[in-house]
């Protein structure tokens, strides 16, 4: 068989719960059970495991809610390292099967595999199959994928056939089951739309489908004829290849479980950051020359200050002396610290230009590629590096 | 306060002190000079608390009285007044009235009493100083200071009295730069820092003195003066690391070559190296230097300079404006590098050698 003209195969890949799985993969004791990924107790849940969605706990959802529905699950902060890795390695493999690959968020993408059937001598929901069996293969997590005519009905697609499932709908098809499906599952309509909507009784995919476009459009404005075409399988949007920028910024915040005034406890959390983001500038190898510190006192007033390096540099150790230098001065004693945040701009090839009174550079350079790789398979906790050795307690903070 | 001064010595002592006042400073009357008419000379001083800078002329006095005025605008004021006699009087107003020819200014001024008290340190002792072997000192050695906070104790130039002679170090820890010299002076302490940025000072005013400069060292400052200037130069507090530890012996791997063609070669590669980071590999085999930079983003530069080395090959990267400070500070015509051992520094010195040299350390991939 060959693609009809015009007719086009669109697949949605969706990684399921993708931090969680990679925490099951990484930690394979962790298989099985309810695991949590979420930023601590006053954040809200990255993302949970099919294990901890049974007991009701979702992405988005306070984190002191999902404590409550599911009290024995397992509780992560996340490790973006290591999920920007797995996400690095999926959409690798997806590469490898078509050249028009869209990323549109770390788990989740497009692929077109319009005219693909004569690069593989295969249909497009075969070739699906095998790319998804290898990355689920090769990287030991779940993904989904559904294949449809328009990017939309793709996404919603891989909507119906999770977890870990595949469907492909033909166009006769498509719009009779998805017309069934509640008029939020289409992509982009949030809660105020859904609202208007239902108000007015248009309650599935299918009703906005016999709507009038221009009957839309009175409703949504602009928007409901962008939404019109989404329902009614006419949503031309192609996929657009990737091409990723390198990114400009690496940066963390993190907001304490309680306003402290607490210098020495403050730092050690600002302490942690940096080590995070010097991790993830090292997974891509690069290297920051600026460092910024952030501090967000309890009366919400912000103060930042950054300082540059001579060189892109991605060692803990000097960014670490950075942020210790910079917490210092953003740092006051009068109110109470509710965020702090570390962000390394200035990224470029990293140098390391040895130092005549430091001959041991090049080790901490080891050193650090040494935890990461522990961090990245034990998680964060795992290795602790102790202030002092070299590791720049903030002057004049204890 | 009432005195008239010829325009010339006036501008003399305010181009002197302008530079001081311009530092920046949380102390607006830093940005003042203070006058000081006083029979028979006036006397001006400036400072921003590490320079100090006192200056006398010969004017006459009408009337004694001491002020303190913004130093650029009075100086931008005398410098396009014609020549002849500039008359200075304190107002009513308390403003300093500069009159010359038909030309009438009024300056806003500051209570003299504000003004940093001045410590003359005359009993300070000194003794005479060739100046134009410091500055060439200087020379050898202010550029390889480092400029980075971080590294305090780096910003400035170590003094190191050897026996007779003087040595100088100037380190950033990426380079090092020292050179030593017998320059009859002696440095109580034996050992002293002073900070770049004073060096610079202290160097523009050397080369502005015709006359015979003594120099001597108090316990926090190092001073110079002639029969009508004198300078205060605050010294750093601070270790200094040992760099005496760095410097390695004399090494297999010499490398001479031309001192202008390996420069030039290297100002040709220094095109193609990116922004922040200037590394280039530098191929050494028998008979030439091959000298390679590459752009991640606009392409290559390779060019060959010849040199004289019968080892094995080997190669090196380097930060290429680290090489070209240092060779721009060596004179002669040919040069030597002495490459080291893996991570070791490079040395490059004058050939034949002189009493100063360089060393770079090298990058790592």
């Amino acid at each position: 068989m060959s693609a009809l003209p015009g007719e086009r195969y669109i697949l949605h890949v969706d990684a399921d719960a993708f931090f969680a799985s990679v925490e099951q993969v990484l930690r394979p004791d962790l298989q099985g059970l309810p695991v949590i990924v979420s930023g601590g107790d006053r954040g809200v849940v990255s993302a949970a495991s099919y294990e901890a969605r049974r007991f009701g706990v979702h992405s988005a959802m306070p984190t002191v809610q999902a404590r409550k529905l599911c009290p024995r699950a397992v509780f992560l902060s996340p490790n973006f390292s290591a999920y920007k890795e797995f996400s690095t390695r999926m959409f690798a493999i997806m590469k490898g099967y078509s050249p028009q690959v869209e990323v549109t968020s770390v788990d989740e993408g497009y692929v077109d595999l319009t005219g693909t059937f004569r690069l593989h001598r295969a249909p497009p929901w075969e070739i699906a199959h095998r790319m998804l069996s290898e990355i689920r293969a090769g990287l030991g997590i779940n993904v989904s994928g559904g294949i449809a005519g328009t990017k939309c009905f793709a996404k919603m697609t891989t909507g119906l056939a999770k977890p870990n499932g595949l469907l492909y709908l033909e166009p006769q098809h498509a719009r009779i089951v998805l017309a069934r499906l509640p008029v939020e599952s289409i992509p982009g309509v949030g809660k105020k739309a859904e609202e208007i909507l239902k108000r007015r009784g248009i309650m599935t995919v299918g009703d906005v489908a016999d709507l009038s476009r221009r009957r839309l459009q009175r409703l949504l404005g602009k928007w409901g004829g962008a939404l019109w075409e989404l329902a009614t399988g006419n949503d031309g949007r192609p996929v657009v290849s990737s091409h990723r920028d390198p990114q400009k910024s690496y940066s963390k915040e993190h907001t304490l479980e309680q306003d402290s005034k607490d210098l020495g406890h403050v730092w050690s959390v600002v302490a942690q950051l940096t080590e995070k983001v010097a991790a993830r500038l090292r997974a891509d190898g690069r290297g920051a020359c600026t460092v910024t510190v952030k501090v967000r006192s309890a009366d919400f007033s912000d103060m930042s200050r950054s300082m540059s390096l001579k060189f892109p540099t991605n060692l803990t150790r000097d960014l670490l002396d950075c942020a210790a230098r910079l917490f210092r001065l953003t740092a006051g004693r009068r109110f109470g610290i509710r965020q702090v945040g570390v962000k390394l701009s200035g990224i470029d090839v990293p140098v390391l230009q040895t130092d005549l009174f430091e001959p041991r550079r090049h080790i901490a350079a080891a050193r650090d590629r040494t935890v990461d790789q522990i961090r990245n398979r034990f998680g964060f906790h795992a290795v602790k590096i102790l202030r002092g050795s070299g590791y720049g307690q903030p002057p004049g903070v204890g | 306060m009432i005195f008239e001064i010829a325009k010339e010595s006036l501008l003399d002592g305010l181009t002197k002190a302008v530079p001081i006042t311009e530092k920046k400073s949380a102390l607006p009357i830093l940005s003042h000079v203070l006058l000081n008419a006083t029979d028979p000379e006036l006397v001006l001083i400036a400072t921003d608390l590490s320079v100090g800078l006192r200056m006398q002329y010969p004017c006459e006095i009408k009337e004694a009285g001491i002020l303190a005025v913004p130093c650029r605008k009075l100086f931008e004021m005398v410098k396009e007044l014609g020549t002849g006699t500039v008359h200075l009087s304190l107002g009513e107003t308390g403003r300093l009235k500069i009159m010359s020819g038909k030309s009438v200014f009024e300056l806003a001024a500051m209570d003299a009493s504000d003004y940093p008290a001045w410590l003359s340190y005359e009993e300070v002792e000194t003794a005479p100083l060739q100046s134009e072997k410091l500055v060439f000192m200087l020379d050898k050695t202010l550029f390889a200071c480092s400029n980075d906070e971080s590294r305090f104790n780096l910003n400035g130039v170590l003094f190191e009295q050897n026996e007779d002679r003087i040595k100088l170090v100037a380190t950033d820890g990426h380079r090092l730069a020292t050179i030593d010299e017998d320059l009859g002076m002696v440095i109580p302490s034996r050992k002293v820092v002073v900070a770049k940025k004073n060096l610079i000072e202290l160097k523009r005013m050397l080369e502005g003195f015709k006359e015979e400069v003594r120099l001597g060292f108090e316990a926090k400052n190092l001073i110079v003066k002639t029969d009508r200037f004198m300078m205060t130069v605050r010294l750093t507090e601070g270790d200094y690391p040992d760099y005496r530890k760095v410097i390695p012996k004399p090494g297999a791997r010499i490398v001479k070559t031309n001192h202008d063609q390996v420069i030039q070669t290297l100002r040709r590669a220094a095109v193609l190296t990116s922004e922040r980071n200037k590394g280039i590999t530098i191929d050494v085999r028998p008979g030439a230097m091959e000298i390679t930079a590459v752009h991640p983003d606009l392409g290559i530069a390779q060019d060959v300079v010849d040199a004289s080395y019968e080892g094995e090959a080997f190669s090196v990267i380097v930060n290429v404006n680290y090489l070209m400070d240092s060779l721009a500070s060596i004179n002669t015509e040919a040069v030597s590098f002495d490459f080291h051992d893996d991570g070791g520094p490079i040395v490059v010195n004058a050939e034949p050698a002189a009493n100063y040299f360089n060393l770079v350390m090298p990058m790592r991939k």
